[in-house]
């Protein structure tokens, strides 16, 4: 069973430099993570390998996801779908 | 010693605008009292070059070594804007003077001579004008990139203290991170401005692309005025444009050759199956086609703002063609995400991704052109009625 949170946190350590998330707080804003439009996409690329799914191409802009919070329900939206 | 600041500047900015240079134009057009969604649209186009694979709006997107442009090079996307090529600033040479009095004039200069940039930038301020200068980010403390990377950016000016040598600037260009308003010292600014601005990228190699001092002035004739034949010829201009009945810089232009840079990644994707993207291939995806996707989609939404904002008679007419700008320029936005999805995977599949969500930009923006044409032809023939009308009375 994939721990999904545990894997977004692992992903943001991954990308973001100066950035030490140790606890998953789902009103954290990504931007205050350092995360823009180009390090979100590579958090997805990230995700998508540690957790095994695809995101839709329309999830890839940033612009609807603002925190920890929206990013789990994305990624809970997608696994869903992948085993519907 | 003397100090003196310009005030009720705008900090302004949207997420429509072109670049840090236009955002900067906008704020001062502003504080100017002009609408910069009016006088800062520009056409409805796409370029592309097999031979460079650069692609662009109304000019092509591509690394340069100089600040040094045209007037060719400057003047081919605004309707309402007059750029004088680049010049060296010569203080007996005719400044602050309009050429042409329908159009917002933007004049660039440079100079060696900091002493003299300076003395320039000082008199403008005494005149209550805001400058806009261009400096490296690599100087500039209150910026992500300082001490990392070079860059070429765009600031305003807006006071000076002689006697703490320093600066009041504003710097509000989110998209590239910048939210800085406040002072810094004029050695932090002199620096920037003759910085020799070191840049490298794979399609290019390395390259310089010194600032020197350059400084842009923006001037408009007191009887400059905006009216609905202008809002006609930017509508009208674009449809020539994207019909590909004008050509841009020596080059066609339009929905042709979005189809021709469609197939055109379609047979790279042939020539990337049975080995891995080089660093330049990579870069051309994760990075420039990204930014460039990005920039053009940015250009749907400037002009989806520029046809809401413009009270046209034909606002019922327009309905239709607003929602297709808002899914073009969506689409625009999932190409450039892709684009850097597949430079980060590296994964060749999502080029099919990328030419599915192009056909669909074509069908989509060719119905936008279709429905501009009609309704700048209805006006067309309503204005000549009217005028025959007219005579006949």
């Amino acid at each position: 069973m994939i721990n999904v949170k545990q894997e977004i946190i692992n992903s943001i350590k991954e990308i973001t430099v100066g950035h030490d998330i140790q606890e998953f707080i789902e009103e954290v804003l990504l931007s205050d993570l350092g995360i823009d439009s180009i390090k979100y996409v590579e958090l997805l690329v990230s995700i998508e390998e540690k957790c095994d799914v695809e995101f839709d191409e329309s999830d890839l802009g940033a612009d609807a996801l603002k925190s920890l919070g929206d990013l789990i329900n994305l990624v809970n939206k997608t696994l869903e779908q992948k085993v519907s | 010693m003397k100090q003196y600041e310009v005030k009720n500047v705008p900090r302004y900015f949207e997420p429509h605008v072109n670049d840090c240079f236009a955002n900067a134009y906008a704020t001062v057009l502003s504080y100017m009292g002009n609408n910069p969604n009016f006088i800062l649209t520009d056409y409805l186009n796409f370029m592309y070059d097999e031979q460079t694979e650069h692609i662009g709006i109304n000019f092509f997107f591509r690394a340069t070594p100089t600040v040094e442009f045209s007037e060719e090079e400057l003047n081919s996307s605004l309707e309402l804007a007059y750029l004088p090529a680049t010049s060296m600033f010569n203080k007996t040479s005719p400044i602050d003077e309009v050429t042409d009095k329908d159009k917002v004039q933007i004049n660039m200069y440079i100079h060696e001579d900091q002493d003299i940039a300076f003395t320039r930038l000082k008199e403008r301020i005494d005149e209550n004008k805001p400058v806009i200068v261009a400096v490296d980010l690599f100087y500039m403390h209150f910026h992500r990139a300082y001490q990392r990377e070079h860059g070429l950016h765009a600031i305003i000016v807006t006071g000076y203290d002689e006697e703490k040598r320093t600066l009041k600037i504003i710097d509000k260009y989110k998209l590239s991170s910048s939210d800085f308003d406040g002072e810094i010292s004029m050695d932090e600014m002199s620096q920037s401005r003759l910085s020799e601005c070191p840049l490298n990228n794979p399609m290019v190699g390395e390259y310089k692309r010194e600032i020197r001092n350059l400084w842009m002035e923006i001037d408009i004739d007191p009887d400059f005025k905006m009216n609905v034949e202008r809002i006609y010829s930017i509508i009208l201009e674009s449809c020539k444009r994207m019909k590909g009945q004008r050509e841009v810089l020596g080059h066609e232009c339009g929905l042709n050759r979005m189809e021709a840079f469609r197939k055109d990644l379609l047979l790279k994707k042939e020539s990337f199956m049975d080995r891995k993207l080089d660093e330049r291939e990579t870069y051309l995806f994760k990075t420039y086609y990204n930014s460039a996707f990005k920039s053009i989609s940015r250009s749907r939404m400037r002009f989806k703002v520029f046809l809401e904002e413009s009270n046209l008679a034909e606002k019922e007419d327009l309905g239709e063609v607003l929602e297709q700008l808002e899914n073009a320029l969506k689409r625009w936005d999932i190409c450039a995400n892709l684009s850097l999805k597949l430079g980060i995977k590296k994964s060749i599949k999502l080029v099919d991704d990328i030419v599915r969500q192009l056909s669909s930009i074509i069908d989509i923006e060719g119905e936008i052109i279709n429905k501009l044409t009609d309704i700048s032809l209805t006006r067309d023939l309503v204005t000549v009625s009217k005028n025959i009308k007219d005579q006949e009375m």
